[in-house]
């Protein structure tokens, strides 16, 4: 996994660099702050790095990986993410619209 | 060559790190950069109806896998029977509760599983067998 994520920090390194599209941001919306974005996107990575173990895995290694071999589990997972997604986002549409 | 690689034993761990570390290199230049999934503010937009591009692209990658699994298979390159199929669990797994977890608790648990019995006692206690849930793993028909 170490070996992956050192590819994939480079590759998206490499990508932006060549794109011309290297630079330093707290991606938001138009009327939410940088500190409350920042603070919103570690509490999302810690409850989603527990969740994607209960789970036995995240969006690529469910959702993605198990919906090409049509797995059961799988599809329930990504209809469940959806859902969920798609009933919060509305109490977070200040931190992006 | 017949894929799966690592699980068929044809590559060993340092090709597998090696070959991860490519996997992990193109992946990240292409989808997250290249299609503008490095920005959250695209990635969450779908869920404002504005941008269904998210959608587009995770079904688009799951047709792509799902046929290429398909006719590798299909014409002999890819042993289908050793790639990992993750196991559908559609519930909490009730296998093995952990003991003197509390899960017992008379509220905590539907009145089917409940056991007439203390709180600290029923703590440890195994449930009956027949409450089991068993875990049914689905394999691919290739």
């Amino acid at each position: 996994m170490t070996f992956q994520f050192a590819g994939v920090f480079l590759g998206g390194l490499i990508g932006a660099l060549t794109a011309g599209r290297m630079r330093f941001e707290v991606e938001r919306g138009p009327r939410a702050s940088a500190r409350m974005r920042l603070l919103l996107a570690f509490a999302g990575g810690l409850i989603t790095g527990v969740a994607a173990r209960l789970a036995r895995g995240c969006t690529s290694g469910q959702a993605l990986t198990g919906g090409a071999q049509l797995a059961l589990g799988s599809w329930a997972f990504m209809m469940a993410v959806f859902a969920a997604a798609f009933g919060l986002a509305v109490f977070l549409r200040r931190q992006w619209q | 060559m017949k894929a799966p690689l690592y699980p068929l034993g044809i590559i060993g761990e340092e090709a597998g790190f090696i070959a991860i570390f490519f996997l992990g290199l193109f992946f990240s230049a292409s989808s997250p950069e290249r299609a503008g999934f490095g920005s959250s503010r695209k990635l969450t937009s779908i869920f404002y109806f504005k941008d269904w591009s998210v959608l587009r692209v995770m079904f688009t990658a799951i047709v792509v896998a799902m046929l290429g699994l398909l006719y590798l298979t299909g014409i002999g390159w890819m042993d289908g029977d050793a790639v990992t199929v993750k196991e559908t669990i559609l519930g909490p797994d009730r296998r093995r509760p952990p003991a003197r977890c509390g899960l017992h608790h008379r509220r905590l648990l539907p009145r089917h599983l409940r056991r007439r019995r203390g709180l600290r006692q029923a703590g440890c206690l195994r449930l009956h067998r027949r409450h089991v849930r068993r875990h049914v793993p689905v394999h691919l028909p290739l």
